[in-house]
């Protein structure tokens, strides 16, 4: 734990060294309050952009570091068995392999986990998007029957019994330990933990050459919307929703809450369930496609074990008649895109292209007390 | 750890300055001119999701999104020299209600018109979105107006289902995106008005979606519902629809 927890200071002196704007310090009370703050810029990449973040939540390395401990801190579970990690796991990006996870008393979840990253830029959690902040979203799976069964005024009284929260808890919000700055520190910890470090992050904005030929091949079609030329599909056209640099369309309204076509006949309403309009019926979050290779079974309730599967889907079983298709692949009905089994390679190659070992590996999201 | 640190150091060279000069919060504040946006169906409210509109030839719309962008937005003085409403830029969403914009600083004084152009000078459509503040029109996680890595803004997307007529079943979409450069276009809404040192004038701006599809243009979904700049048959008709638009945008009223 010390080891980590120094790299908590370089982190600090890194953030605070090249500040253009002078970050508000504090002096340290007799309390030991005195809280580092995190500059924005240097955490979010430019490739990126900058991200909306909450105003009433200011990063700091001891918020951080406490979300950090209490994401993976079982504690947090009704019987102490079930953290935020148990179900959100660093080396498949924090998704879970399970196409269900299990939460305290062996109970499943009634959807896949998806995974963390780049949450920053999110402007809806979960995926009917019922939550539109990650403090609200944090008190969801502490409480939530089959995740962490927790009620809050336990959880408060249990935390408060733990001297390191005493202590962090003081370090970060100069408060004692407490359910709305519990939920406070899971979001800076989450607020944190950018991906940008895959191959296909660094071939924008024209450095083709980190790509192999495939590759480049399938985010052309990845890339172009769909058409045909003799027949044969010179498009995809995935990034209407999956665009951009986070691969992850995030405005509600352009496609970031949509339904890419999987039943004709709805099992789960999606958004349409939270907001009871009917034209959101059978909609969801649309994820992002960062390291995708690693965040198996795919979609809501992770129907497809596959990449294959997911390509098959949309190249050849979309369904035009599922309820609420979003209109950028509706517009091509009846017509399925038929890639040949090379673009679906291809195409694959692309995605697999996405994968940034670095942000699985990183030390500052990993397990503090390992 | 060596790791974590070299990759603090690579985060520091791709970080992009962080003192840009904050965008004037369109909030209102009393002041200057507010310029508020209407979207309407050939005279109605047009309201998302929920209601559905008949063209001429039968064809029934109900728009699930509609949002643009705009810049130059400036008024125009009695001399015809303009003033530019903040740095002229704004992202109008009309289902998430970004439709209002005050502008404080707008200087008292006389203007015979309001002006804006639809879509961005080619330098800036295809120049780094990633510069701008979050809270900025162009900022590429705000709209979600950004094609990524091909390159430049979508100037205007409007989204939707349609029936080829009231009494029919067979849901289509339909999916008007304008983009690219050619695309860009400059409206002026003429208005005579004052704006006084003390006190805040709203400009409303009513947006006529069915005008798009009937002059000089008459437009049937079924002849094509979708544009999205590829393929000759595509940029056609988004030519139409940009040909169509000088009757969409309507001054009502400034006071
Ligand atoms: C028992 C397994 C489980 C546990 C424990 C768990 N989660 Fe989750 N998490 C899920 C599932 C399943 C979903 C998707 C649920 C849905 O969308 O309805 C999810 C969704 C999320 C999302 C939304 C992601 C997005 O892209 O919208 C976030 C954020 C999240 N969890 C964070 C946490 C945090 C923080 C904790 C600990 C406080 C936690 N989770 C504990 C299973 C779990
Ligand atoms: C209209 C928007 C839209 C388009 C276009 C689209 N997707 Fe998706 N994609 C979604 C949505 C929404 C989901 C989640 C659906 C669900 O789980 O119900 C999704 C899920 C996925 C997933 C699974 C992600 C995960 O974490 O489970 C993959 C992989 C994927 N899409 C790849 C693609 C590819 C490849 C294309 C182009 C061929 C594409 N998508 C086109 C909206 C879209």
């Amino acid at each position: 734990m010390l080891k980590k927890l120094r790299f908590q200071w370089i982190f600090a002196a890194l953030a605070l060294l090249p500040a253009c704007k002078k970050d508000p310090k504090q002096p340290a009370d007799a309390t030991g309050y005195a809280p580092h703050y995190i500059n924005p810029a240097l955490l979010f990449p430019s490739i990126f952009g900058m991200p909306d973040l909450p105003k009433n939540n200011p990063l700091t390395e001891e918020g951080v570091f406490l979300g950090r401990m209490l994401f993976y801190d079982p504690v947090l579970s009704f019987d102490s068995s079930i953290s935020c990690s148990s179900c959100h796991d660093q080396k498949h990006a924090f998704a879970d392999p399970r196409k269900f996870s299990t939460g305290v008393f062996g109970l499943k979840t009634g959807r896949n986990a998806p995974p963390l990253m780049n949450m920053a830029y999110s402007r809806v959690f979960f995926w009917d998007a019922r939550q539109k902040t990650l403090q609200e979203q944090a008190l969801e799976p502490i409480q939530a029957h089959n995740e962490m069964a927790m009620t809050l005024p336990l959880l408060e009284k249990k935390l408060k019994q733990i001297a390191r929260y005493k202590l962090w808890f003081k370090k970060a919000f100069n408060s004692e330990p407490d359910v709305f700055n519990t939920a406070k520190a899971l979001e800076q910890f989450q607020l944190t933990m950018v991906s940008a470090g895959s191959r296909f992050n660094q071939f924008f904005p024209k450095n083709w050459d980190v790509l192999t030929p495939d590759e480049r091949k399938g985010a052309i079609l990845f890339n172009n919307t769909v058409d045909f030329v003799g027949g044969v599909a010179t498009g995809a056209d995935c990034f209407h929703c999956h665009g951009g640099q986070l691969t992850q369309q995030n405005n509600p309204n352009q496609g970031g809450i949509s339904s890419n076509g999987l039943d004709s006949v709805l099992t789960d309403k999606g958004f349409g369930g939270i907001s009871g309009g009917p034209l959101d019926m059978g909609t969801f979050k649309t994820p992002s496609l960062l390291n995708i290779a690693l965040t198996a079974p795919y979609m809501h309730d992770g129907r497809f074990a596959t990449l294959d599967e997911v390509i098959d889907h949309y190249s050849d079983h979309m369904l035009y008649n599922a309820p609420n298709l979003h209109p950028s692949i509706k517009v091509h009905a009846p017509e399925q895109i038929r890639l040949s089994p090379a673009q679906k390679a291809q195409l694959k190659a692309f995605l697999l292209s996405m994968t940034d070992t670095a942000f699985i590996n990183d030390p500052a999201f990993g397990n503090p007390f390992r | 750890m060596r790791y974590v640190i070299s990759g603090m150091a690579l985060m520091m060279l791709l970080t992009v300055s962080c003192c840009k000069k904050p965008v004037e919060k369109p909030t209102d504040t009393g002041k200057g001119i507010t310029i508020l946006f209407k979207p309407m169906w050939d005279g109605q409210d047009l309201v998302f999701n929920s209601k559905s509109y008949t063209k001429p030839d039968k064809e029934v719309m109900t728009y699930t999104n509609w949002a643009w962008i705009i810049s130059k937005l400036a008024l125009v003085k009695t001399d015809n020299s303009e003033v530019l409403l903040g740095d002229g830029y704004q992202y109008i969403e009309f289902k998430a209600g970004r439709v209002k914009f005050n502008y404080a600083a707008a200087p008292a004084g006389d203007y015979k018109a309001i002006t804006f152009q639809l879509g961005l000078d080619s330098a800036i459509n295809h120049g780094d979105p990633n510069i701008w503040p979050s809270d900025h029109p162009l900022n590429a996680n705000l709209t979600g107006l950004h094609w990524g890595w091909a390159g430049g803004y979508i100037f205007q997307a409007m989204d939707g289902i349609w029936f080829d007529s009231a009494t029919s079943s067979n849901q289509k979409a339909f999916s008007f995106h304008t983009a690219t450069d050619p695309f860009k276009r400059k409206f002026t809404l003429p208005m005579n008005f004052t704006l006084q040192a003390d006190g805040m004038k709203t400009a409303t701006i009513e947006v006529w979606a069915d005008e798009f599809f009937k002059t000089p243009n008459s437009l049937s979904l079924s002849a094509g519902a979708m544009s999205h700049t590829l393929g000759s048959t595509e940029i056609a008709l988004m030519q139409k629809i940009i040909d169509n638009s000088a009757e969409v945008y309507k001054l009502k009223s400034v006071q």
